[in-house]
């Protein structure tokens, strides 16, 4: 704390500091407020929503903007979808990423250079959208998972943080020891790279679900049928495109419009249903977060 | 067999030139050559090959025939975007998101960093950075009604309307805007303070 610390500070200092806590106050509070509001709204009848009655608390609490989410037609279904493409496009990600990223941290593998300048390269410039799409579709994936899952799979940007995390905490004494047991590099790199490595793992981890969480444009130009939409193509179908009625769900005119009512409350639930996921995920990996980045980002 | 020993040790020689040495290093690392195949091989599939394909942006793009087959069409699709109303949207959107993102987005988290760094309270640090992170991680999510993006322009012409090449123009122009900006921009950071990036 400020008071134990055996210099004191200069009245200049003082009011720096000041300055610093408040600046870092607002920004938490424009940072929590907008949070905050959502996850309200959605508890609040949606008439309070609509005519700004919603400031602090929940007015009059209700459930319905929930209950009409987990009604909507695929939901379910897309969450599950949600939960493969993510999981199973996070651990391919970061296989990936340590399969470059070690070779090129070692100064004897033989061609370096060129896969450095060939990731970077690649870095720079992009195909663009269109012929990205004509890859794939002439892979034959498109309208499958594979769609979702192998395109985005190489982050580059992950291959460069772990390159630099192994060339400064795996050391060359460790690699020369374990080769005199008579141990491979692929061995070695199961049974001490990746062990030593957990926060960076963990890192890129969380990073690609986090991108694969959320994304839903490659979904929208892959997908067509819709049992393979994710979670958030059916979100932005309920935000975005109005359709809630004619989604297959049978309602009187009253209930419509009850419904119409609620789409202001649907899209604060929706905002909360979609990210309850991520943010559960969060404080598990958090302890690697912080220390796993400044890791990658040591450069020798 | 004198003549004998003189040529196997020539025939040595010469296997302990370049090319053998060369041998020797993959040799002496040949699982990681197995391991780093893979990832280039996604490297080549879905970064290298959708680059060549930039081409059908001066040609008139058939499914049928491919990147290489398809005939040229020299600049037509980008006359016609220069004369299509979307044109300036266009190029003004773009100079906007770059120049938000090189003015406000880039330099926010350097000062936010800068002023954590002066907290010695250690909770109220941790609290800040956790819920900033976290937004960062939501942001996503929250912004899923916004505006129409470049991208969703491309989308919109090139895949809804099977207009390929037309929209690869749009996406070209597009990344050339912004390669003069970068360009422009690591111009000014050599003239102010001899930092470039090249």
């Amino acid at each position: 704390m400020l008071s134990k610390s055996i210099i004191r500070e200069s009245y200049g200092d003082k009011l720096f500091l000041v300055l610093v806590y408040t600046f870092l106050a607002i920004i938490l509070i424009t940072v929590l407020y907008p949070l905050w509001f959502v996850v309200i709204s959605s508890f609040s009848s949606s008439d309070a929503v609509i005519q700004g009655e919603v400031w602090f608390w929940p007015v009059r609490p209700t459930l319905f903007g929930y209950e009409a989410v987990f009604k909507y037609p695929m939901i379910w279904r897309s969450y599950s979808n949600t939960i493969v493409y993510t999981a199973s496009g996070s651990a391919i990600s970061v296989l990936l990423s340590i399969m470059m990223a070690y070779p090129l941290s070692k100064p004897t593998f033989y061609g370096k250079k060129v896969f450095i300048w060939a990731l970077l390269f690649a870095l720079m410039f992009h195909g663009g959208l269109i012929p990205f799409y004509l890859t794939v579709k002439s892979l034959g994936m498109i309208n499958t998972m594979w769609a979702l899952i192998l395109p985005p799979a190489l982050n580059i940007f992950s291959v460069f943080i772990a390159k630099t995390f192994f060339q400064t905490t795996i050391s060359k004494d460790l690699y020369e020891s374990t080769q005199i047991d008579g141990c491979g590099d692929i061995g070695f790199i199961w049974r001490m790279v990746i062990p030593l490595s957990m926060p960076i793992i963990a890192v890129l981890f969380l990073w690609a679900a986090v991108t694969s969480w959320n994304s839903y444009f490659s979904a929208l130009v892959f997908l067509n049928t819709k049992e393979l939409f994710p979670l958030q193509l059916i979100l932005r179908e309920i935000l975005v495109l109005n359709d809630i009625a004619n989604g297959g769900m049978n309602l009187s005119p009253e209930e419509y419009k009850k419904f119409e009512d609620m789409r202001t409350l649907l899209k604060y639930s929706v905002i909360v249903f979609a990210s309850f996921p991520i943010l559960c995920l969060y404080p598990f990996l958090q302890r690697y977060f912080v220390k796993g980045v400044m890791l990658g980002s040591l450069k020798e | 067999m004198l003549a004998v020993r003189e040529l196997t040790q020539t025939i040595l020689a010469k296997k302990s030139g370049w090319s053998s040495e060369i041998y020797k290093k993959i040799a002496r690392h040949w699982q990681l050559y197995i391991l780093i195949a893979f990832p280039t091989a996604f490297l080549i599939t879905f970064n290298y090959i959708p680059m060549l394909g930039v081409q059908i942006a001066f040609k008139n793009y058939s499914f049928v025939k491919g990147f290489w087959k398809s005939p040229w069409a020299g600049m037509e699709y980008f006359n016609s975007f220069f004369s299509s109303p979307y044109f300036w949207p266009v190029v003004k959107n773009t100079l906007r998101i770059s120049i938000y993102t090189l003015l406000v987005a880039t330099p926010m988290p350097i000062f936010l960093a800068l002023c954590l760094n002066e907290v010695k309270h250690e909770r109220y640090k941790r609290f800040v950075q956790m819920f900033t992170y976290k937004t960062y991680l939501l942001q996503n999510s929250l912004n899923l009604g916004t505006s129409e993006i470049i991208a969703t322009y491309v989308y919109k012409i090139g895949l809804l309307n099977a207009n390929y090449s037309f929209a690869v123009a749009v996406g070209l122009f597009n990344s050339f805007i912004g390669f003069i900006l970068v360009l422009s921009m690591n111009f000014i950071a050599g003239k102010v303070s001899d930092t470039s990036l090249f």
